[in-house]
């Protein structure tokens, strides 16, 4: 299915279904998290959260804490601000985007419900939370900003005075005369589309376990976190000590979705506190303050245009997006990413040329949001998508008909959007084809005609879709951020001829190891099972970023395939010395040294590797085995390296009761070079279903005085097997010319187009009653609204 | 959120009054409240236990009775801190109209809570805030109808339900009837059993 990748053995894994060498492991109970490791002496910690969305801290008396049983130590903002110094989650190419300084304790001032005020520390977890029953604060109320539509307002308050207003970032984009093709075009459609407040939610929440020992100034940190690498980075600047004394482990992962990627207070206070008491600390958020504190996303309240000619072709869009982040930017990576991918991504499958965008960011006394898992696709998608489905009533074509006419060509390429995204090399054409065929969509048509006939409402609708992955420096790392766009591999070829590999990239349940396992089986020419590979340890894997905006195999997966062939090349001159041949007539298959003709199999590996390591006495003088390679790979091509794709959802609305019935939904994506089929396709379904959450289910309701009203799993509602549909997974491969590899990112496209689909299928559904929805997330309360019956 | 009620209460207006205006009473009908000291005129401090789903907290706060007319009407507000639950407040409007066979009263509430509370559904915060005002309501038409006794020995269930805070001596002296029906309510199946075995009074 795949093209063979140069370099490679002609049988390799490479594009084959690998069994997950952890999967057992996790099945069998046996994974390592965060909260499973017990450390002498450690302490137990917890926190006293503000219960108002905006106050002043007027007193907090720990005395009764101080004499709680268990109690070892009890602290507030101020207290742990002498070990932990604040940060400002700004980055310098988001020209005058501002945030104020943010404490790992609020010091004078909580500004959400749910940031911590104090903190406790005690024998165990129960006691600290007896203890913080016994705190007194004395609050002072303050207004709140909630609602992002007025935030800027001239009479809202300003959450931080010395920023001035509210806003914390503004971007415009502009590709001049769009005024005019609006004014000129045939066809103007326009709407506005709102989208809930959400969050990821992981199995296992955030959870940390911080170590100083005083005498070497050494601090160790257990921490769920995708980027072990970029925390360890953060803990040594705020804590002002050496980054070479800081190691940072991320052990089994139970979800991350971009929830754990970013600088948390409460593990910023964590690490602080450590490094005062000289002991281990340990903190598991729970699940209410894991929807308090865990960062939200995705509040967007956008109007849009586009302009259409009398044939359907695509001729401008125009973009408003308002969101709101909460009271603090997130640090480092910011909460501008978001609206600034929305900017960056509307309209980007398709073949136009005027674009004029506006985005504000602004703050809100809400928990602050970042990126979550396909960051702003969802809003450009559902954005995009909506309007041109629009159009399509409008001049009455058929939904698939327009986006044919306006799909960038697939022999277009390189390719730069409106927008100014560089496409390497996109399939949207192909994609759709093979949608179609797919879910049989002239047939669809024709039984959702007949049903209709019949009172049966369903509906179809179709999202294409752009991806961000394998990002090279311009996300972070020319903002500043000390993020790497690299990651690395170390190969270590041990004496029984396996292979240990150590990567920056990470797992949290995706299938990583499996996947850099895979590669370097390939490459080196090993079985998979004589593969071992480590992640999560900064003191022991290469640097590099770790695993978000879907890098993990196009980065982490290249910088593993490099180190494969370098080894192998070492093995082959190894093996040549041993054999006094040549190396370039050897080959290593299937762990044996053969010839490369005629595949005579001549040593094993494991002989190769003996001699190697244990009689490098029998070598030629002049030839040093090098058994261990390390190498590193940044993708510098392309600011990223998109991806495409195209989804389907076919639904039934009951008119009667609002209900939406998930029928089946179907994906057809190109990210480059499959590596791994199931993983790749089980990370798609997981996507939908992630974005299937954002578009029926989830949203973390507010009151307008800023309380949190559903951070429970009993009140939040999150997508469950029931009422998931089945999904068919296609794939088109282009690869990127970026990497030998050829992987771009899978992770993501999956959220990224599901709402916007449903949305549209949706209305498709409610097309006979004039009616629509365009406010996330789509409940039968909203949809009977839509169709009057409310 | 807001909510509302209704209690027929078999008294005069008159004495619905009374009893509305007294403190020990009020007490008395707030279930889980430990304290009311005066602290000016028509203002009180308060310690109650409160649950709202799993979340159990010790609430200090304030009680003031405001807009008072006379035999008819009065507005009940009360705010109180439960630490890492959060806070609560509520307002309530009590209004009394003559009614065949005594008094009606009503109640119009509105109460807002915050933290830990808010967080946990307003799905169980409105049924817990709708069950107090109801609990409270009904306790206080028991009290003012002054129904006949469901239990023997009323001092000395009242007595047993706190042994350590016994009833202020009026509440006792006025109340007992329908203080002890609300402390044989509150007693568990275990406490009723080992008094039935003769091994507790």
């Amino acid at each position: 299915m795949n093209a063979p990748v140069p370099g490679l053995a002609p049988r390799t894994l490479i594009g084959t279904d690998v069994a997950r060498p952890n999967a057992k492991r996790l099945l069998a109970g046996r994974g390592a998290y965060v909260d499973d490791k017990r450390h002498p002496r450690e302490l137990h910690a917890a926190f006293v959260r503000s219960p108002h969305a905006h106050a002043r801290i007027v007193r907090i008396d720990l005395t009764a804490a101080r004499k709680s049983p268990g109690v070892f130590w009890c602290g507030t903002g101020a207290d742990v601000a002498k070990a932990v110094s604040p940060w400002v989650g700004v980055l310098s190419h988001f020209k005058g985007m501002k945030s104020a300084p943010q404490y790992a304790v609020a010091v004078e001032r909580a500004t959400w419900q749910g940031e911590a005020v104090a903190v406790i520390v005690a024998q165990t977890r129960a006691q600290a939370e007896d203890a913080i029953a016994l705190v007194e604060v004395d609050y002072e109320a303050l207004p709140a900003v909630t609602d992002m539509r007025t935030a800027l307002d001239a009479g809202t308050p300003v959450i931080h005075p010395e920023l001035g207003d509210n806003l914390a970032f503004t971007r415009g984009v502009d590709t001049g005369g769009v005024p005019e093709v609006f004014a000129k075009a045939h066809l103007v459609v326009e709407e506005t589309f709102c989208f809930g407040r959400h969050t990821g939610v992981c199995l296992e929440p955030r959870a940390i376990t911080a170590d100083f020992n005083p005498a070497e100034q050494q601090l160790t940190v257990w921490l769920n976190n995708q980027a072990p690498h970029m925390m360890r980075d953060i803990f040594a600047k705020h804590l002002e000590i050496p980054e070479a004394h800081v190691r940072v482990i991320a052990p089994d992962v139970g979800g991350s979705f971009g929830i754990k990627v970013h600088v948390y207070p409460d593990e910023m206070a964590i690490v602080g506190i450590a490094k005062l008491l000289g002991r281990p600390i340990r903190y598991v958020a729970d699940r209410l303050e894991s929807f308090a504190t865990d960062i939200h996303a995705r509040e967007h309240y956008v109007k849009a245009r586009l302009a259409v000619d009398k044939d359907g072709g695509f001729l401008a869009f125009e973009l408003d997006d308002l969101t709101g982040i909460g009271p603090y930017s997130v640090y480092p990576r910011t909460s501008a990413v978001e609206g600034n991918q929305v900017v960056n991504l509307t309209g980007g499958p398709y073949d136009f040329k005027h674009y004029v965008a506006n985005l504000r960011v602004v703050f809100q006394n809400k928990t602050p949001t970042c990126q979550y898992r396909a960051v702003g696709h969802p809003i450009a998608v559902a954005v995009t998508e909506g309007l041109v489905d629009l159009a399509a009533q409008k001049l009455g074509m058929d939904v698939a008909q327009i986006r044919r006419r306006n799909l960038i060509a697939d022999d277009k390429y390189p390719f730069t959007s409106a927008s100014g995204m560089k496409f390497e090399g996109l399939s949207h054409q192909a994609c759709l084809t093979k949608l179609l065929k797919l879910m049989d969509y002239d047939g669809l048509r024709a039984e959702q005609k007949a049903l209709r006939a019949k009172g049966i409402y369903r509906g179809i609708g179709l999202a294409a879709l752009i991806e961000v992955t394998n990002p090279s420096a311009a996300f972070y790392g020319v903002g500043g951020a000390r993020i790497s766009s690299q990651d690395g591999c170390t190969l270590r070829l041990e004496p029984t001829g396996w292979v240990t590999a150590l990567t920056g990239v990470t797992e949290q349940g995706q299938g990583t190891e499996a996947m850099i396992g895979q590669v370097v089986a390939s490459t080196v020419g090993v079985p998979m099972e004589h593969v071992r590979v480590i992640t999560g340890d900064t003191d022991t894997t290469p640097y590099g970023g770790g695993t978000w905006a879907s890098r993990g195999a196009g980065i982490g997966g290249e910088a593993a395939l490099q180190a494969g062939l370098s080894l192998k090349a070492n093995i082959l001159a190894l093996a040549a010395a041993i054999l006094t041949r040549d190396a370039a007539t050897l080959d290593l298959r299937a762990s044996q040294i053969v010839d490369v003709q005629t595949g005579e199999v001549l040593l094993p590996l494991s002989e190769a590797a003996r001699i190697g390591q244990y009689r490098p006495d029998t070598l030629p003088r002049n030839f040093q085995p090098e058994l261990t390679v390390s190498r590193q790979y940044g993708q510098r091509d392309y600011p990223f390296i998109f991806t495409n794709g195209i989804q389907a959802s076919y639904l039934e609305v009951d008119v009667e009761t609002g209900f939406v019935k998930l029928l089946k939904h179907w994906m057809v994506e190109d990210c480059g070079t499959v590596i791994n089929p199931q993983l790749v396709d089980e990370q798609l379904r997981g996507g939908i279903v992630q974005g299937l959450g954002g578009a029926l289910f989830e949203e973390c309701l507010y009151d307008e005085s800023g309380q949190l009203l559903n951070a429970t799993m009993a009140d939040y509602l999150v997508p469950m097997a029931a009422e998931m549909p089945d999904m068919v997974i296609g794939h088109v491969e282009t690869p990127t010319k970026s990497s030998v590899l050829g992987a771009k990112g899978a992770g993501e496209a999956g959220t990224a187009g599901a709402p916007a689909a449903v949305m549209n299928a949706i209305n498709d559904a409610l097309l006979p009653f004039s009616s629509r929805v365009t406010e996330q997330p789509f409940t039968p309360e909203k949809i009977l609204r839509a169709l009057g019956k409310v | 959120m807001e909510f509302s009620g209704q209690q027929l209460i078999p008294a005069p207006r008159a004495l619905v009054w009374q009893k509305l205006n007294d403190m020990v009473v009020i007490k008395d009908c707030i279930a889980g409240c430990e304290s009311v000291t005066e602290i000016g005129p028509d203002q009180h401090e308060l310690v109650m236990v409160a649950a709202v789903g799993p979340v159990k907290a010790k609430f200090k706060g304030k009680l003031v009775i405001s807009e008072k007319m006379e035999g008819e009407s009065y507005k009940l507000a009360g705010e109180g801190n439960g630490g890492i639950a959060g806070f609560g407040k509520m307002t309530a409007l009590v209004t009394l109209a003559d009614a065949e066979g005594g008094t009606t009263l009503s109640y119009k509430a509105d109460a807002t809570v915050g933290g830990k509370l808010a967080q946990i559904g307003s799905r169980l915060v409105q049924a817990a805030a709708n069950k107090f005002a109801d609990d409270f309501f009904k306790k206080f038409n028991e009290v003012v109808s002054l129904g006949a006794p469901t239990v023997a020995l009323p001092e000395e269930a009242a007595a047993s339900a706190s042994p350590d805070k016994p009833l202020p001596v009026d509440a006792v002296k006025n109340e007992t009837a329908s203080a002890s029906s609300a402390s044989a309510a509150q007693e568990s199946w275990w406490q009723r059993f080992l008094r039935a075995l003769g091994l507790v009074k």
